[in-house]
């Protein structure tokens, strides 16, 4: 897959995973196993990036007698989902007009 | 693999990078570090999953080479609560403010002294002049004249010294203090 399209991909795919309640580094990674595979060192990076971005928001709690890192989704990063979709739809439309090229 | 050797090894390769930074980085491997541990698996399974430091640091790097110029310049700076301000300004003043005074009496004293120093050689140089001079109209011998022309060169030559060694140091205590207030200020962003 192209690059900036996986990157994309992962950004939309992390802020899918905290939307309906936040999570955590850990948690965010599980969630998204059976879909696609993110290690951590892929994670850390997107994390920082949507959080300069302002798509999600971030609070320490304690757990178990140490900090563990909540995110939280903002409306940047609801339309940033929206939006996602939206290019989804046009892709599709591109790729059905392509397939069907393809049969000619 | 061990995590200690690990975490050493990330730290190493991500020395480009702000103390802050560096910090956030360790604090998200330790946070799932827990999180595995309390999973159930071993620090082995653990650090093969996180895999080498090198990539770990390749993969942080690079993103931070992108946005090096957005992020840490639009990262908003931390608010402190009116508390931690009073706490923070007042731990400055006492930890700083005493050796500030300090470094900049003694660049005052040591400019003084320099400038003494310079007067000590312009009086000197008037003496070895006006001693003979003096001399010869007073009537004196040649031998006190001269004795009184040594001891002017003698006096020009101490005051240059002076100024010339209290010059040096007043210069290199000044660069110091600045380079030291410059490293301070600096720190602050890292708070």
């Amino acid at each position: 897959m192209d690059a900036q399209l996986k990157k994309g991909l992962l950004d939309v795919c992390v802020l899918a995973a905290i939307r309906k309640e936040e999570s955590y580094g850990y948690k965010i990674i599980s969630d998204l196993a059976p879909y696609i595979e993110i290690s951590e060192s892929t994670l850390y990076p997107i994390l920082r990036r949507l959080e300069s971005g302002g798509a999600v928001k971030t609070r320490c709690s304690e757990h178990n007698g140490r900090l563990r890192r909540y995110f939280r989704i903002t409306q940047v990063g609801l339309k940033r989902i929206d939006e996602f979709i939206e290019t989804m739809e046009q892709f599709k439309v591109i790729s059905d007009f392509i397939a069907q090229g393809d049969r000619k | 693999m061990k995590k200690k050797t690990w975490e050493k090894q990330l730290i190493k390769l991500l020395k480009p990078l702000p103390y802050a930074e560096r910090q956030s980085v360790l604090n998200y491997y330790n946070e799932i570090y827990s999180d595995k541990i309390e999973s159930g698996m071993t620090e082995e399974e653990i650090i093969a999953e996180f895999g080498f430091p090198e990539d770990c640091a390749q993969r942080i790097l690079s993103e931070n080479g992108e946005r090096s110029s957005t992020v840490f310049a639009k990262r908003e700076p931390r608010r402190f609560s009116l508390a931690e301000m009073i706490g923070l300004i007042l731990g400055g003043l006492i930890l700083f403010l005493p050796l500030t005074i300090t470094a900049f009496s003694l660049i005052l004293s040591f400019g003084v002294v320099s400038l003494s120093g310079v007067i000590v050689t312009v009086c000197g140089a008037f003496y070895t002049v006006a001693a003979p001079i003096f001399g010869a109209v007073t009537g004196h011998s040649a031998a006190v004249c001269i004795a009184n022309v040594g001891l002017g060169i003698t006096v020009c030559g101490v005051g240059l010294i002076l100024s010339a060694v209290f010059f040096i140091l007043t210069k290199y205590l000044a660069i110091g203090t600045k380079k030291a207030l410059t490293f301070l200020y600096a720190q602050r962003s890292t708070l």
